[in-house]
């Protein structure tokens, strides 16, 4: 199906939900069963996480610990989600490339169940911030607030897919920057406002505007944290979105044949 | 009506990551941008109707997989012009798609949706195999403890299930065990039956010779002949 055109190609992948959603599953099940990693894994990882590095990091920073403690949790849980879907991404070609003979499958199906395997983490994650917010702010956040959560984490999932394309292809025609992710990754980590705050910078907090991904964390970690929906950052988001799927119609063609025709040397 | 055919169509593979070549051939060359391509196959034509068994005989590194491949739509042709009616399966590789840590019943529901959800449901696909394979208890066990015999039954019966208008199989399928070796050559016989369209590559005279009509010879990507296969053993290669 590497035949089809860029958007026709996303609809059957849409269309293969069952199967992206079976393959998400498979790995799930061979994570638990190889491993013994299963949802519960990253949602103890949040609690324990926020347990012993919100006391440190909020001494170190000087943080009201009662504000900063969920806003932590929630930070935490979408920043793990997002960089484990881009350390995937990097692959899906490798993954393509081995269910070619499959002639119906979507080049992208592939991608799909990527993010349907994310969601799944993120979920398991943002449960465990939602706890942890709900015992420190002692209350659920307003059904509103909840409202405008889901809203920002669809279209987080939504950035995300057409992340994952993007990554997928520049990190397969560019194969030396897979050797540099960890270190890329630890770069964005250290300069998203993830466990500092963008208050914290003071005279120069304007500086946080400018990385896309403090947009990307704030849409979904605002309303949960019982603030309004930023409009400006989803605003952001989404053109950085439909940006991507311009890019991804750009590299189609070219992703088609590194996916065809692997690496011989 | 299923139909294939293709006009003059050339193959070119990229040969990604390698910067030099000690020797250029007729078949490994640099182009004018640098770039290092394997011509894979040159100038192919040929066209099979309604009960054509097609067979295509080369050596190794003849572009008989390729030629496969380029029919079933995975490799796209650098220039000429194919024409495919009808629904393809292809059988290349049977462990494609094979996840070790899951049951024998977990692989057969994602080989369904892998196949493009063939004719019948889910639970009817799953049932097949699972009557095919004969794997009892183990079926639903993880594959990755089942024995090569067991593995050879499970992919087997997950690969021939489906049943499509043009069917194409990269060598011919083989298994130790002699008894499942019978239902194995009958089930493929079946399918080859209810298939318009079938087209085999094999180093093997013999089992072309046996399952297909007609033979195209290739050599270093091109079709040196073509014959009627029960005259293979006239046709040097």
């Amino acid at each position: 199906m590497w035949t089809q055109s860029f958007f026709p190609a996303i609809a059957r992948a849409v269309s293969q939900w069952r199967l992206a959603w079976l393959f998400a599953a498979a790995n799930l099940t061979e994570a638990r069963r190889v491993n013994k990693i299963a949802l519960t894994t990253p949602f103890l990882s949040v609690l324990l996480q926020v347990g012993f590095l919100g006391l440190v990091y909020g001494a170190l920073f000087g943080a009201d610990i009662k504000h900063y403690i969920p806003y932590l949790a929630v930070s935490l849980a979408l920043w793990h989600s997002i960089s484990v879907f881009v350390t995937n991404a990097v692959g899906y070609n490798d993954i393509a490339n081995r269910h070619l003979n499959f002639t119906t499958l979507s080049p992208y199906t592939i991608h799909l169940s990527g993010l349907i395997e994310t969601i799944l983490l993120l979920l398991a994650k943002m449960l465990a911030a939602c706890l942890v917010v709900i015992a420190i702010e002692q209350g659920v956040p307003a059904w509103t607030n909840l409202l405008m959560t889901v809203i920002g984490m669809i279209v987080l999932a939504l950035f995300m897919f057409f992340l994952g394309i993007l990554v997928a292809y520049v990190f397969d025609w560019f194969r030396f920057l897979r050797a540099l992710l960890p270190q890329l990754l630890f770069l964005a980590f250290l300069i998203t406002p993830v466990i500092w705050q963008k208050e914290q910078l003071q005279r120069i907090a304007w500086l946080a505007d400018f990385n896309p991904l403090a947009h990307v964390l704030e849409i979904v970690r605002a309303p949960l944290l019982g603030e309004s929906l930023p409009w400006t950052s989803l605003g952001i988001v989404i053109a950085m979105t439909g940006l991507m799927a311009v890019l991804g119609i750009l590299v189609h063609r070219a992703n088609r044949t590194l996916v065809l025709f692997r690496w011989v040397a | 009506m299923s139909r294939i055919k293709l006009e003059n169509v050339s193959v070119e593979i990229p040969l990604r990551g390698l910067s030099h070549i000690r020797h250029e051939s007729q078949r490994v060359v640099r182009k004018s941008n640098g770039e290092i391509v394997i011509h894979a196959l040159n100038d192919i034509s040929f066209e099979a109707g309604p009960g054509a068994r097609v067979g295509i005989l080369g050596a190794n590194g003849s572009g008989k997989t390729t030629l496969l491949r380029t029919l079933a739509g995975v490799v796209p042709a650098t220039s000429g012009h194919i024409s495919i009616t009808g629904e393809v399966h292809a059988i290349f590789d049977l462990s494609d798609g094979m996840r070790f840590a899951l049951t024998g019943r977990e692989n057969a529901r994602l080989r369904y949706y892998l196949l493009g959800e063939p004719g019948g449901s889910e639970e009817s696909f799953v049932q097949e195999v699972k009557e095919f394979a004969d794997l009892g208890e183990f079926f639903d066990l993880p594959v990755n403890i089942y024995s090569p015999g067991m593995l050879s039954r499970l992919l087997l019966a997950m690969s021939t299930v489906k049943h499509a208008d043009i069917l194409l199989i990269d060598e011919w399928i083989g298994v130790a065990d002699q008894a499942f070796q019978k239902k194995v050559s009958s089930r493929i016989n079946d399918l080859i039956m209810s298939n318009d369209v079938f087209v085999l590559a094999s180093h093997s005279r013999d089992i072309i010779e046996r399952t297909t009509d007609h033979t195209i010879l290739l050599e270093d990507g091109e079709i040196t002949r073509v014959g009627k296969s029960h005259e293979i053993h006239n046709i040097s290669s």
